[in-house]
């Protein structure tokens, strides 16, 4: 912990940040003062931190922030950045990288950031065994285990509420029109499709839906072949880096050609 | 600049589900899941996702309101209070104790729902209570 | 009764991946998105990003069991009529072969 106590504590007394974003035992917590740092951890609790840091800027508009960042909360800074949720020039984060038991209870392919202030660096795996067996079924098998699977959901909006990269203000999932409304489970499948497809170019693949979904739907797994499906088809993995532009937010030349495979 | 997280039970259901309330500035601005609650662990329902919203509603009812004609007034909790009693008081003299039903919350405490039935009984008179969750 | 159900909008650019959705949800057997050619859009580049979104979304529908041929994109000029009948046919008669829509019968069909 010393290496980043330390940091932070250097920060906060000259002045270049206002508070520092971390867990303080397993809580979530802004330490604005050095002295409180003897209370700083590092939660195995995952908490959508880039998240609350998006709101706290809002909160403060004048304010320069500090930021625990893990290898998934790199990847939710990076794409928050880009998307204008928050200003990359108000926050600076310091990286922790997670031990070999988070990253394999995770299933993290990449449980570091990019500049590790604190930990050793391991190398995760990440699960691809669920998306491997269901490649396996036939189309019949997969649209029931999925209809099985979204006929859990208890339309808690859970998966929505965890996700650093659900920031909209107005929701699609609550718009009557589309899904409507006073019905459990939602429509299936649009409620989870309409859900995949904004997550197209977004998700960073850090599992905080499925640890949230009260109803054990494998969302990490439908999220992950939009992943794969957004860098097979448009070469883009989102959370790599701030200037890359998502496969959605630009036009391009319009030469682009739907595969024959899919045709 | 303030921000933390406290960890607190969703005010709905019987279930118990461990919640943070996060606070800024002495303001109730969310909800998150507290992860590794014996009883949620870090899963919520909607209404636990929601449970901060009432806090600081414009909506909310801050003062007893007493009907009168078409509309309302606010009155003080002595003189709102007072006039249960007497209407209670009233019906039950009239019209008998059973006349009368009390419906709880699960909202409230164990010891608060147990006084309301205690009042109900002993008090009114009646076997009429009821409460929301049965609803 | 006919076996095209026509939704005009004025853009394929218009046609969010909602649109989609929601006619596959109301049970759909197949969805065509038929649009201007590249290069001839009223509005500039309004269908530019038309191909990309049903890329992805075809791909959602296969990881999901639904057949990915039950949805189409061809861009085509509007003076094309015979070309719009052409594959408006095809992509009918496509569709017949793969039979009703798994979702046929599904909530808000």
């Amino acid at each position: 912990m010393e290496p980043l106590k330390e940091r932070v504590k250097e920060l906060l007394e000259k002045g270049e940040i206002g508070g520092f974003l971390g867990y303080r035992g397993d809580l979530p917590y802004l330490f604005t003062r050095a002295e409180e740092l003897d209370g700083l951890a590092v939660s195995p609790r995952r908490y959508p931190l880039p998240q609350i840091l998006a709101k706290l800027q809002g909160l403060y508009p004048e304010g320069r922030f500090g930021l625990l960042v893990r290898g998934c909360d790199e990847r939710s800074l990076i794409e928050l950045i880009k998307n204008n949720k928050i200003q990359s020039e108000r926050v600076v984060p310091l990286g922790v990288a997670c031990d070999q038991e988070l990253a394999e209870r995770c299933g993290c392919e990449r449980p570091y950031p990019t500049e590790v202030l604190l930990g050793e660096k391991v190398e995760g795996k990440e699960g691809w065994e669920l998306l491997e067996r269901l490649e396996a079924m036939d189309e019949e098998e997969r649209f029931r285990f999925w209809m099985s699977q979204f006929a859990k959901c208890i339309k808690c909006y859970g998966c929505r509420n965890i996700c650093p990269q659900c920031f909209c203000d107005t929701c699609a999932l609550e718009e009557e029109d589309l899904i409507a409304g006073g019905t459990i489970p939602p429509e299936m499948p649009a409620f989870h499709l309409v859900r995949a497809f904004h997550m197209a170019g977004r998700c960073v693949d850090c599992g905080l839906c499925e640890e949230a979904c009260p109803a054990g739907i494998p969302l990490r797994t439908l999220y992950k072949e939009v992943r794969r499906a957004v860098k097979d088809l448009f070469g883009y993995e989102p959370g790599l880096s701030v200037e890359e532009k998502e496969p959605f937010g630009y036009l391009g030349d319009g030469r682009y050609e739907v595969p024959e495979r899919l045709k | 600049m303030e921000y933390r997280t406290v960890p607190s039970i969703c005010p709905y259901c019987g279930c118990g589900c461990g919640v943070l309330l996060e606070v800024a500035e002495g303001r109730l601005i969310g909800v998150l899941p507290q992860k590794g609650h014996p009883v949620n662990d870090g899963k919520l329902c909607i209404k636990g996702w929601t449970c901060h919203e009432f806090v600081h509603s414009e909506r909310r009812l801050t003062k007893p309101l007493i009907k009168e004609g078409e509309g309302f007034r606010e009155a003080s909790w002595e003189e709102a209070l007072g006039l249960v009693a007497s209407r209670l008081k009233e019906i039950k003299e009239k019209e008998g104790p059973s006349s009368i039903a009390f419906l709880c919350s699960a909202k409230c405490t164990n010891e608060e729902n147990y006084l309301l039935q205690k009042f109900s009984r002993a008090v009114i008179g009646t076997n009429n209570i009821d409460h929301c969750a049965r609803l | 009764m006919p076996n095209l159900y026509i939704v005009r909008v004025m853009c394929s650019g218009r046609v969010s991946p909602h649109f989609i959705i929601k006619a596959f949800q109301r049970g759909a057997d197949g969805v065509l998105v038929a649009g201007c050619e590249i290069g001839d859009c009223h509005y500039g580049k309004g269908n530019y990003l038309v191909k990309k979104r049903v890329a992805m979304m075809k791909d959602l529908l296969r990881f999901l069991g639904i057949n990915p041929k039950r949805l189409r994109v061809e861009l085509m000029a509007a003076s094309e009529a015979d070309r719009f009948v052409k594959v408006a046919t095809e992509f009918t008669e496509e569709i017949k072969e793969l039979g009703p829509s798994p979702l046929r019968g599904a909530q808000g069909a």
